[in-house]
């Protein structure tokens, strides 16, 4: 007998169960498919210790793993609960917080897909011999001659390949979406005809850790209220702010500012000088941006170093429908992106992904500087 | 899951005898009665309680002449009542400056359903003091220091759930009680009951938790023995915690659980013959199991290994490189059941008090695993069992990339640490 042969499965799987429709649906589709699935929830947030489960939808709270054991007893799979706490507040909330502080936008799913789901439960699950790690996100991975390709799902309204563009073609390869060929829509009626507990719940948050605003959140963890200016481009004190991590560049809403003539937008934070500052819709045009840390997933991109003028799609925001920009590689992980026909608001710390020119296909992403 | 799992997780819960299952099936035409009534129906349920309130008293080796026994819903609930009791007297002015000499004892490694009820006295303005462990055991001393001419309640367990370790309650109960006679001495007995001969008769102990569902019965039953020495003549007796009917004599209101009951009937007639049997049959697949493991792995330490007072079916292990609640998660997904320090039903698991309590590092008790076995376990089962707890930490290491301390795996030279 092999060491590992009474554990090791290449066709096991562990399943991220949220306790949403998705990820019961993944698992649904797994098991059917023949996989050996293993649920697994994530542990990544005391909710009872900081709040931010009142009666609002989020996810993986006690509420959601009740719901997600229903779902793995109906399919008649294994499901256990993971503790993933302190590698979320390390990789997710600390790094959130901070960049909230720095006067910058925060996208913590992504980090929650890169340093928690597709890294630290992978290692786990590889531990007790589950060589993939499957997830409900809407998003399709094609294995082609080249490599693995993360194309957009096919539900152009939930697709969340947005999400994923800091993944590895490694990790790709032990990655399964089972959901991301079916619509919202088709989801729920597999669930519904599965009896899933899950099929009609509502959608989750995006951000599962807040129930209130994210400034509050920050305002709550970080224990700061740093009340500053807010200015006009020319200087002009305009009015007063109880934080620059409340606000957001492009932001028009909730500035606390009435009785301008035309409408005014945060077009810059200063975190250092504690300034956020607005002006017109005009001034937040921009000639292009530039990113860092980028990630080139997709294997159609090859010697990056070499492209020159390289032109994509890029999605600047979640719910973005993208936008053409041309690359200029000032390194291997930053590049120059410069808008082409039109422009659009640019949020410093919100990850900018590329797209192929037919805008399905990730081909790789950074964080805008 | 096709094949039926090995239940190598027996402290957590015993699972049914197999004389509990057939009992139940063709005796419960007795149950559908009310034991408080006064027709015939209510009265072969009411001697069936009386019946198993005798077999009760034979577990634990104390006469009726000497000791009550009152069924509660399980031990959690004799716990709390045998915590509570002494406060719940109508002379018990509360907490207040009338009162705040009043104290309570008890030690580091108690159940939840022991440590619970006191911390919620002590937020309530108790004076608490638990007593710490001195080389893994608990000496007489060490709780007569503790104690006072005040001290109400003094609770020690029995065996520990996690460790196994049976500690000394007899001889510490009889030191505390010839200094401070007052005092009402507690034992939660859950874990060495069935597997230990018990003799509570002469002894300084006032009461006993016991739990069905550790003896083979079903959950959601269990109770407490009750000296009657202790009882309303000792103003710091035992006082019910649960009003309502008079069933229990008062003791415990609520109509009694009638199957739950026949259960332990059951259950108790088929172990009071066999004690010892059942307790060597335990030790040997106890010994078979340990063998197994400490030839087949290397780094690997037993947690408590004083075999002459530890439980005979319990063994606490570390296992070097290896998080515990990943391996049973793992050894769960090859159809052996453990358990990783306690039963965790948050879903957060925290490291074990009882392990740290013992000295052990926190990441000592993450590393650490409970095997708890059943008597009936077919000798084949141990086997198979420890055959799959090798090889999945063996392929865990691997996947982990775990270096041995002795530098040498599977007749390999590894890399140096």
């Amino acid at each position: 007998m092999s060491v590992d042969s009474n554990i090791a499965s290449n066709r096991r799987a562990v399943v991220a169960m949220s306790g949403g429709v998705d990820s019961s649906v993944a698992a649904l589709l797994l098991h059917e498919a023949g996989y050996d699935v293993v649920g697994v929830s994530m542990q990544v947030w005391d909710y009872r210790q900081h709040g931010g489960c009142d009666s609002r939808a989020t996810c993986c709270s006690p509420d959601d793993f009740t719901d997600a054991r229903k779902v793995a007893a109906r399919i008649g799979v294994p499901y256990y609960v993971f503790d993933f706490e302190k590698t979320f507040r390390k990789e997710v909330i600390d790094n959130f917080v901070d960049t909230y502080l720095r006067g910058e936008t925060p996208n913590p799913c992504i980090d929650c897909n890169s340093k928690v789901k597709f890294k630290e439960l992978r290692n786990r699950s590889a531990t007790f011999g589950c060589s993939l790690v499957a997830t409900g996100h809407f998003a399709i991975i094609e294995e082609r001659a080249d490599g693995f390709h993360l194309m957009r799902g096919v539900d152009r309204d939930k697709d969340q390949s947005y999400f994923l563009y800091n993944l590895t073609q490694e990790e790709l390869a032990s990655t399964l979406f089972p959901v991301g060929g079916l619509t919202k829509s088709e989801v729920r009626q597999r669930a519904r005809e599965a009896g899933l507990a899950t099929a009609s719940k509502p959608e989750s948050q995006d951000i599962c850790f807040v129930s209130g605003t994210a400034s509050e959140f920050v305002t709550k963890i970080s224990g700061r209220q740093l009340k500053g200016a807010i200015v006009s481009s020319s200087g002009k004190i305009l009015g007063m702010h109880q934080g620059v991590h409340n606000f957001t560049v492009g932001q028009r809403k909730g500035l606390g500012i009435g009785g301008t003539e035309r409408p005014l937008y945060v077009v810059e934070i200063d975190a250092e000088s504690n300034m956020v500052v607005v002006g017109d819709k005009e001034d937040l045009k921009k000639e292009g941006f530039e990113v860092k840390d980028v990630n080139w997933l997709s294997p159609t991109v090859k010697n990056i170093q070499d492209q020159v003028d390289l032109r994509v799609i890029a999605q600047l925001r979640y719910r973005h429908e993208g936008i053409p920009v041309k690359l200029t590689f000032i390194s291997k992980d930053r590049v120059r992106a410069t808008f082409e026909e039109s422009w659009s608001t640019v949020s410093p710390g919100q990850a900018a992904v590329f797209y192929d020119l037919e805008n399905r296909e990730v081909l790789g992403g950074g964080r805008i500087v | 899951m096709a094949k039926k799992p090995i239940n190598l997780d027996a402290n957590a819960t015993y699972g049914l005898l197999s004389e509990v299952v057939e009992g139940l099936c063709s005796e419960n035409s007795l149950t559908f009665y009310n034991p408080s009534s006064i027709h015939s129906g209510g009265q072969r349920a009411r001697a069936l309680i009386e019946e198993t309130r005798e077999l009760v008293l034979l577990l634990f080796g104390v006469s009726a002449r000497e000791a009550i026994v009152v069924f509660t819903s399980g031990a959690t609930e004799s716990n709390n009542a045998a915590i509570l009791a002494p406060f719940m007297d109508k002379n018990f002015k509360g907490f207040n400056e009338h009162s705040n000499e009043a104290s309570l004892v008890s030690s580091v490694v108690e159940h939840p359903s022991v440590f619970e009820p006191i911390k919620r006295l002590e937020l309530m303005g108790l004076r608490v003091s638990l007593v710490g462990l001195r080389n893994g055991m608990f000496s007489a001393d060490s709780f007569i220091e503790e104690t006072t001419a005040s001290t109400k309640v003094v609770s020690l367990m029995m065996a520990n759930n996690e460790t196994g370790a049976i500690f000394p309650v007899e001889r510490i109960a009889s030191a505390v009680k010839e200094r401070f006679p007052q005092v009402f001495f507690h034992s939660d007995a859950v874990q060495l009951a069935g597997k230990s001969g018990i003799s509570l008769s002469e002894t300084a102990i006032d009461a006993v938790s016991f739990s069905g569902h550790k003896l083979g019965a079903l959950c959601g039953v269990g109770g407490l023995v009750i000296k009657r020495s202790a009882l309303l003549s000792n103003p710091n007796g035992f006082r019910p915690i649960l009003f309502g009917g008079a069933q229990e004599q008062k003791w415990r209101a609520g109509t009694e659980n009638v199957v739950g009951i026949l259960s332990l009937n059951l259950a108790l007639k088929k172990i009071l013959p066999e004690l010892e049997g059942r307790a060597r049959a335990m030790r040997q697949r106890k010994h078979l199991l340990k063998q197994k493991l400490m030839t087949g792995l290397e780094d690997i330490t037993i947690n408590y290994d004083r075999e002459e007072t530890s439980l005979p079916n319990t063994l606490s292990l570390r296992v070097e490189g290896v998080n515990a609640d990943d391996l049973v998660v793992a050894l769960d997904l090859s159809g052996v059941l453990i358990s990783s320090g306690s039963a965790c039903s948050s879903g957060k698991p925290e490291p074990s008090h009882v392990l740290k309590a013992m000295g052990l590092t926190e990441s000592q008790a993450r590393q650490s695993i409970r095997l708890s076995l059943r008597a009936e376990e077919p000798l084949d089962n141990i086997n198979i069992a420890g055959e799959k707890i090798i090889n999945t930490i063996k392929a865990m290491r691997t996947a982990s990339c775990y270096q041995p301390k002795n530098g040498v795996i599977g007749g390999e030279v590894a890399y140096e640490r």
